[in-house]
């Protein structure tokens, strides 16, 4: 790198754009992103209807891809997935049931899901609008790509919590098939 | 190499400098081709005898832009297990979404599956040895991490598409 007089401002621009795009790419895969939410599948936590038609932005963890899922990952978590059903669609949903846990799905409740081994449950907190786990099943832990952390735009939701687990839904999990989580 | 240390003072280089701007940037670098264009990654197991080595097989694994709906049945693939997310496996596809497959035609009462839709059926070519979608269903195809093209080690060599379509019909009687 040569002393910095000789240079013109532009290409000093260009270079540090050359070196810095690597470093991004890398950043807003694997540490942190945002994430623009559509669709009403997470009210209230997410895009609530005192929002109009502003769409909330989230800071979205990216440390949770691949085999820190498992580790990182606990019931009551927003996470961004890819859809089963369509590679190309991102969903906001919650996290009910980690692996090995036992869930009443909604609409059937005389019966109950087993989560296997390295999958989880996942299930918008509004149910009328959402697909989720209901439809689709159980989906891998690996197909998991962030984890929600905060609202970031617009600036009346900045730093809203995303809470955890509504309380009418714990007790349709059973955590490793003993008591529902209510009684836990 | 005194002459590259010179260079190096003569150019304002300190080891922080350089750190920052070369070490950091270029393995970004990196990982950013490895992610989007394509990685070379090892392998192993028995479960893709013949077409790779038991032993080890070092394979190119291209994800170019749209590699994914330039997938056709026969296609080596790489992807993440559904039961392990820390564990990657490579096997062939053997059908799409919409597709149904018989799913051990030696049977007395074969099994069928149709494939989801945004589902791949991937299985080993090691029939005898191989934990797949014979065992864990159809998956997604947001687990698929790209096409294996090429071994580069230790015998180079291109990995083609290994189907051939027979044509008629599946008859149960």
């Amino acid at each position: 790198m040569s002393s910095g007089a000789a240079r013109p401002l532009w290409r000093k621009a260009a270079i540090a754009a050359i070196v810095a795009a690597p470093v991004a790419i890398f950043v807003t895969d694997n540490i942190v992103s945002l994430q623009m939410i559509s669709g009403r599948s997470m009210q209230p936590a997410l895009n609530p209807d005192s929002n109009r038609l502003w769409k909330d932005v989230v800071l979205v963890d990216r440390m949770v891809q691949g085999e820190m899922a498992p580790r990182r990952l606990h019931r009551g978590d927003v996470v961004t997935l890819v859809s089963p059903s369509n590679p190309d669609l991102l969903l906001v949903k919650r996290i009910i049931a980690m692996p090995h846990d036992c869930v009443i799905p909604l609409g059937k409740p005389n019966s109950f899901v087993r989560v296997p081994k390295g999958h989880c449950w996942v299930e918008g907190d509004e149910s009328f609008h959402s697909g989720d786990s209901s439809s689709f099943g159980p989906v891998s832990l690996a197909l998991i790509r962030g984890r929600a952390l905060t609202p970031i735009w617009p600036p009346s939701r900045f730093g809203a919590s995303l809470a955890g687990l509504p309380e009418w839904k714990k007790s349709r999990v059973y955590p490793n098939g003993s008591y529902p989580l209510t009684e836990l | 190499m005194s002459w590259l240390g010179q260079k190096a003072r003569q150019y304002g280089a300190t080891s922080a400098r350089l750190f920052f701007y070369c070490a950091i940037p270029s393995a970004c670098f990196i990982h950013t081709v490895f992610d989007y264009a394509g990685e070379i990654t090892p392998s192993y197991g028995p479960s893709m005898l013949p077409t790779l080595n038991m032993a080890g097989d070092t394979l190119m694994i291209e994800r170019l832009p749209g590699w994914r709906s330039r997938l056709r049945v026969g296609d080596l693939v790489a992807f993440t297990t559904p039961y392990d997310p820390g564990r990657r496996a490579v096997k062939r596809l053997l059908a799409e979404a919409g597709d149904t497959v018989c799913v051990d035609p030696r049977s007395k009462h074969p099994a069928f599956v149709q494939v989801p839709k945004g589902h791949v059926w991937l299985q080993g070519d090691n029939y005898s040895n191989s934990t797949d979608s014979r065992v864990y269903g159809p998956i997604p195809l947001g687990l698929l991490h790209g096409r294996v093209t090429w071994c580069v080690w230790p015998s180079p060599r291109r990995i083609p598409n290994g189907a051939e379509i027979i044509p008629g019909r599946f008859s149960d009687s």
